[in-house]
């Protein structure tokens, strides 16, 4: 390994450099800086006959380029195997700002393959790709919903990804959160599925739209989804699914107000009094002071009066 | 991949650039050169570039703000250079552009595209060979001077700078006449003029250089109280004004480039000569 200065023009990109967006703003903030003050952290590569492969520093490398600079400081290390070359483009990646998630998922295959190979067949586990990657298993998680989707989907995100940030709209959080939730109505209502991409257009068409407003509501599909388990009429947040499930203006916010939304604010509430009820019977007649003495007796006299008008 | 900088998606808008600069200027698809050195020495290589008929350097930098940071040192370092290049930023059609964006960009030279189904030249790009010209500062002159020089310095940046020139050498000739004509009128001659036959000032058979020497040899200065106008100042005349009419159509980037730089010297050794006139003249109300 050795530090000097190489010919910008000797260096190519590293075809397994996951990273598939570069954004202009981006390169241009770190363009201006390297006018002003050179390439100050050097890029590694590694020596292919004549010329050299990037490892890390692919955006540094593109400004340089740009900046008609002759030469960039580089650490030359060995060649890797193509094992090595991947990972330790995501380690180096892991520790400093992050790729886009998509970037990483479609990755994911064939750091798997080299995986498998080196293991002799055994193809890795979650938390044996997040030791080998340095990446934390949520975001292998997450990366997983989005190398699920159909190929079409890649190519949106793609687009949405190489538009400046300010106009971009249908995120790779958004696929996230749809997918999360098709996920959790497949398990508990495999009847409304039947055409799972169908479904995922429906929402997507009503994000897009605005019916939808923010990405967080589709939290609530899977809320709704899971009626059963906090009692809640099953039938009803079966139907209320159905009918957001189709082209219309049904809002996820109606659907959930008209099946789930009592019960869960029910369950909240039961959940909230269970803690208070545990916290005051910590206390002792020395713990009261004028204050909580106040609120207490507010409280009584507000559960009273509820208790007399329900009987 | 094209573009090792360009982002994916200003790639349309450059495809619109390369066709603009197709159909337009007719300059073919595999002469347009991209992310290429315009010459060693510049920092920046433009998205697009392109060599004119007319031995000229056309730049496309593509982009989604009026002046990214890569315009900087690219047009520094041809100025510096007295490269013939015509520097634009194509922006897509899509993006908001303020009047005061396009009047700055107009100030400094640099051309505005639209980049959408069609091409607006929102700010023609000047020759950057030509904008590093020193102000001559109108304001600096009489007021009656001011237009002229105002024309010419417009002339010389907008791209004919041997127009510019020429306007220059047209105010310091007619300026020398009327110098020379109310001396005349005034008989404001040394006792050197009682023997010698006195040029018509007014007559154009008679050249500028031998007017000037006239006058420099002859006028008495201490009449006129125009202390400045001695011979040092008249003898500058037809030295400056002597490149009038060198003209010749650059056969190469390179004659360009060498044309360019000559008359920009020209251009300010010009207007400073006729600024100094002006001063050395002014006692003599002409």
């Amino acid at each position: 390994m050795d530090l000097r200065r190489i010919p910008v023009n000797k260096i190519d990109r590293n075809r397994e450099n996951p990273r598939l967006v570069f954004r202009q703003e981006e390169l241009e903030q770190l363009l201006e800086s390297i006018n002003l003050y050179d390439v100050q952290v050097p890029i590694a590569v590694y020596r292919d006959g004549d010329r050299f492969v990037l490892i890390d520093g692919e955006r540094r490398w593109r400004c340089a380029l740009k900046l008609n600079h002759k030469t960039i400081p580089a650490i030359v290390q060995d060649r890797p195997d193509d094992l090595h070359n991947l990972l330790l483009m995501f380690n180096i990646h892991s520790l400093r700002e992050q790729w886009d998630l998509l970037t990483i998922a479609m990755k994911l295959p064939r750091m798997i393959e080299l995986i498998t190979k080196q293991n002799g067949g055994n193809e890795p586990k979650e938390q044996e790709l997040a030791e080998a990657t340095g990446l934390p298993r949520a975001v292998i998680r997450r990366s997983k919903f989005l190398l699920a989707l159909p190929p079409n989907y890649h190519d949106m995100i793609l687009d949405e990804l190489r538009k400046p940030k300010a106009q971009q709209r249908l995120s790779e959080d958004l696929f996230i959160e749809i997918e999360k939730a098709l996920k959790t109505v497949g398990s508990s209502m495999p009847d409304l599925m039947p055409d799972k991409d169908r479904v995922r257009r429906v929402l997507l068409d009503k994000y897009k739209k605005g019916t939808i407003k923010n990405i967080v509501e589709f939290r609530k599909i899977g809320k709704i989804a899971r009626a059963k388990v906090i009692e809640a009429d099953p039938v009803r947040a079966h139907e209320a699914l159905q009918s957001l499930f189709q082209p219309n203006d049904y809002s996820i916010d109606s659907a959930f107000e008209q099946s789930v939304s009592e019960a869960y604010f029910e369950r909240d509430l039961v959940g909230r009094i269970d803690s208070l009820t545990q916290k005051l019977g910590q206390l002792e007649g020395d713990d009261i002071d004028d204050d909580l003495r106040e609120q207490i007796q507010r409280l009584i006299v507000v559960a009273t009066n509820l208790l007399e008008s329900a009987f | 991949m094209k573009y090792n900088f360009l982002a994916t998606y200003l790639e349309p808008a450059a495809d619109v650039a390369t066709n603009y600069l197709r159909e337009t200027l007719g300059i073919p698809e595999s002469k347009i050169l991209i992310e290429t050195e315009i010459a060693p020495n510049i920092r920046a290589r433009p998205t697009l570039q392109a060599r004119t008929k007319d031995h000229h350097i056309v730049c496309i930098e593509i982009s989604d703000s009026v002046y990214p940071p890569q315009i900087d040192p690219m047009m520094v370092d041809c100025i510096t250079a007295a490269l013939p290049v015509h520097l634009y930023v194509g922006i897509p059609s899509e993006t908001q552009l303020t009047a005061a964006e396009i009047t700055q960009a107009s100030k400094i030279g640099v051309g505005i595209l639209t980049l959408g189904s069609a091409v607006h030249v929102a700010a023609p790009a000047l020759s950057l060979s030509l904008i590093g010209v020193r102000d001559p500062v109108a304001k600096s002159f009489p007021p009656k001077h001011r237009q002229a020089i105002t024309n010419a310095y417009q002339n010389f940046r907008t791209g004919d700078p041997s127009k510019g020139c020429s306007c220059v050498y047209d105010e310091i000739e007619r300026l020398t006449r009327k110098i020379g004509s109310k001396a005349k009128r005034k008989n404001w001659w040394k006792a050197s003029a009682a023997n010698v036959k006195i040029p018509d000032f007014d007559n154009e058979k008679f050249g500028l250089k031998l007017l000037a020497r006239f006058i420099s040899d002859h006028l008495d200065i201490s009449v006129t109280r125009a202390t400045g106008l001695d011979a040092n100042l008249l003898d500058r005349v037809p030295a400056v004004v002597g490149h009038r009419n060198e003209s010749a159509h650059p056969a190469n980037s390179k004659a360009v480039i060498k044309r360019d730089r000559e008359l920009r010297t020209r251009f300010e050794t010009a207007t400073d000569l006729f600024r100094d006139l002006v001063t050395a003249a002014a006692p003599l109300n002409v």
